[in-house]
């Protein structure tokens, strides 16, 4: 890792992206980067505005806020010109949703993330976990075996399974995503 | 020492007080210091100790301030509105001399404010909330790590100099977890308050040459008045005026005389520097990082950031503008540290005040721009 990795998501409260967050610190920690953490939402418990993010960097990290991400995760919305402004010029952002049939920009992602935790996984609640994956898979950030382990060590024991094939779709997904990327571009 | 772990800002105080002893904890849940009663509800059972959930902020600091006359070491943790509540009791424990710690997260005020943003306002509060002069020490960490050694410094200096001590948290750093790795230096060390000599006759108030006398814990065999009416050596009430006058400038004056084990404060890069940085807090976190970025690029910029906020510092500070072309006071809110350096720099170098309160923590944007400019 030499770049200062400013990762934020979006989504309402009870997603579970700060778990999401959380898992994605520690896999960076694990690593041996130092990672800051946090969340901002407003005063409800479920169904408000929430945002996660994780910082991690080689060097220490003393502003321990975001501006503009470089990785930048929607959860509740699929108009992603709303968010192009709101990464940094090399950034990426990944939506939650199926992609429409008009050329998107080089660096907009689309993952059906809830219908990934919906319909294969059967279980709505790992959603956070394949945003996570999508996360890795798009990116260098973290490898998969930390991430991995990470989301390992932050789910119930009875649930490992289920997040751990969550991740892997997660994965499974982004890559699939940027394989296609790459072959519009060279076509 | 350990391995890296991710510990929030919150957690780091709870684990600082444990490692120093801490048994009791007494409060009232609040945004945005919650996590701070949490950890203490799992983590005192497991140690014999205990936790207790009040009815509001001022009976958490009734709790604490009972609990902390049978010897136990007693904390609590609030925020903004809590931290108003509790200021009666911060000036009996002051005057009455009773050891605790209270952990206050600021977010922004005033009022109900806005309940899950960072603030700075309680800077000035924390030193003069309660009514009638009153000592304390309050200390403001501005990483996890440190709000882990820093709590622990707090309790003993809580039960050595028997005063209240005030952890200035905020939500920024309260609510954010990151990467702590333990180093020898941050071994806290367990220190109690000393008690009453054996054979000797015990005077609760002695008018001692170190200005701190010996505590008797309730239940230990002595018997002695404990109120918040000014009183004599004894402890009980007096209007003497020169029994008054004895034991407010015993107890406003105490800890002058320790002042250099009190103290606290970090320097980076501030003997060359043109321009000087004075933060704490979250705040000084963006000022540490426009110095390590302007650094880079050549460019005399430094930061004094006091740990100890109260006693403010006036040494530390005094000896470090001396020679700057001017100083910079960055802060959460309208501007009160800042009253602070300019009556300590007295004129002597420009300073200038950075107030930001929109419920943002100042940006090192924003801080680099005022300093470009004075450069």
């Amino acid at each position: 890792m030499s770049k200062r990795w400013e990762v934020r998501l979006i989504g309402t409260g009870g997603q579970g992206i700060v778990t999401a967050s959380i898992i994605l610190a520690v896999a960076a920690l694990r690593e041996g980067n130092n990672v800051v953490q946090s969340q901002n939402y407003g005063p409800e418990v479920r169904g408000g505005y929430s945002t996660a993010y994780v910082i991690a960097s080689e060097s220490s990290i003393l502003y321990p806020k975001i501006d503009l991400p470089n990785v930048l995760l929607v959860m509740t919305s699929t108009d992603y010109e709303k968010y192009l402004h709101e990464i940094d010029e090399d950034g990426i952002l990944i939506m939650n949703g199926e992609q429409g049939s008009e050329p998107l920009p080089d660096n907009v992602y689309f993952i059906p993330i809830t219908n990934i935790a919906h319909d294969e996984l059967e279980r709505p609640i790992t959603a956070n976990i394949v945003c996570v994956g999508a996360v890795v898979g798009l990116t260098d950030m973290v490898s998969e075996a930390a991430a991995l382990a990470a989301v390992e060590e932050h789910v119930p024991a009875k649930a490992v399974k289920i997040n751990r094939r969550a991740f892997i779709l997660g994965v499974r997904a982004a890559r699939e995503a940027l394989a296609k990327r790459e072959a519009s571009a060279t076509s | 020492m350990a391995e890296a772990k991710l510990l929030s800002g919150n957690d780091a105080c709870v684990q600082g007080a444990l490692a120093a002893g801490v048994r009791f904890f007494a409060g009232y849940p609040i945004t945005p210091s919650t996590e701070i009663a949490n950890a203490f509800a799992r983590e005192l059972p497991r140690r014999g100790g205990i936790f207790m959930q009040m009815e509001d902020e001022i009976a958490s600091m009734g709790a604490i301030i009972g609990a902390s006359c049978t010897g136990t070491k007693a904390v609590t943790a609030t925020s903004g509105p809590g931290f108003s509540l509790m200021q009666e009791n911060i000036g009996y424990a002051a005057i009455a001399e009773i050891p605790c710690v209270i952990i206050n997260v600021m977010r922004y005020g005033p009022s109900t404010g806005l309940p899950t943003s960072p603030s700075q306002g309680d800077f000035m509060q924390t030193r003069w909330g309660s009514h009638g002069d009153r000592p304390v020490i309050v200390i403001a960490p501005y990483t996890a790590r440190e709000a882990y050694r820093e709590t622990g410094r707090a309790v003993n200096l809580s039960e050595t100099y028997r005063v209240p001590v005030i952890v200035l948290m905020d939500e920024i750093l309260g609510h954010l977890r990151e990467r702590v790795e333990f180093r020898d230096e941050d071994l806290v060390q367990e220190i109690s308050r000393k008690g009453p000599e054996p054979g000797k006759p015990f005077l609760p108030y002695e008018n001692t040459e170190d200005g701190v006398p010996p505590f008797a814990d309730f239940g230990t065999g002595y018997r002695y008045h404990i109120t918040g009416l000014i009183h004599d050596e004894t402890g009980f009430p007096t209007n003497n005026p020169v029994e008054v006058d004895t034991i407010m400038r015993r107890v406003n004056g105490k800890l002058d005389m320790h002042i250099r084990d009190i103290e606290r404060t970090r320097f980076v890069d501030a003997d060359d520097a043109e321009i000087l940085i004075v933060a704490f807090g979250s705040v000084a976190r963006s000022a540490h990082e426009v110095v390590r970025t302007l650094r880079n690029e050549g460019k005399a910029v430094g930061m004094v950031r006091p740990v100890t906020v109260w006693p403010f510092p006036d040494e530390d500070i005094r000896t470090a503008v001396a020679g700057k072309k001017a100083v910079i006071v960055p802060e959460m809110n309208l501007g009160q540290m800042v009253r602070e350096v300019e009556r300590v720099v007295a004129g002597a170098v420009p300073v200038h005040a950075l107030n930001r309160i929109d419920g943002l923590l100042v940006t090192p944007h924003e801080i680099r721009d005022l300093v470009e400019d004075l450069l």
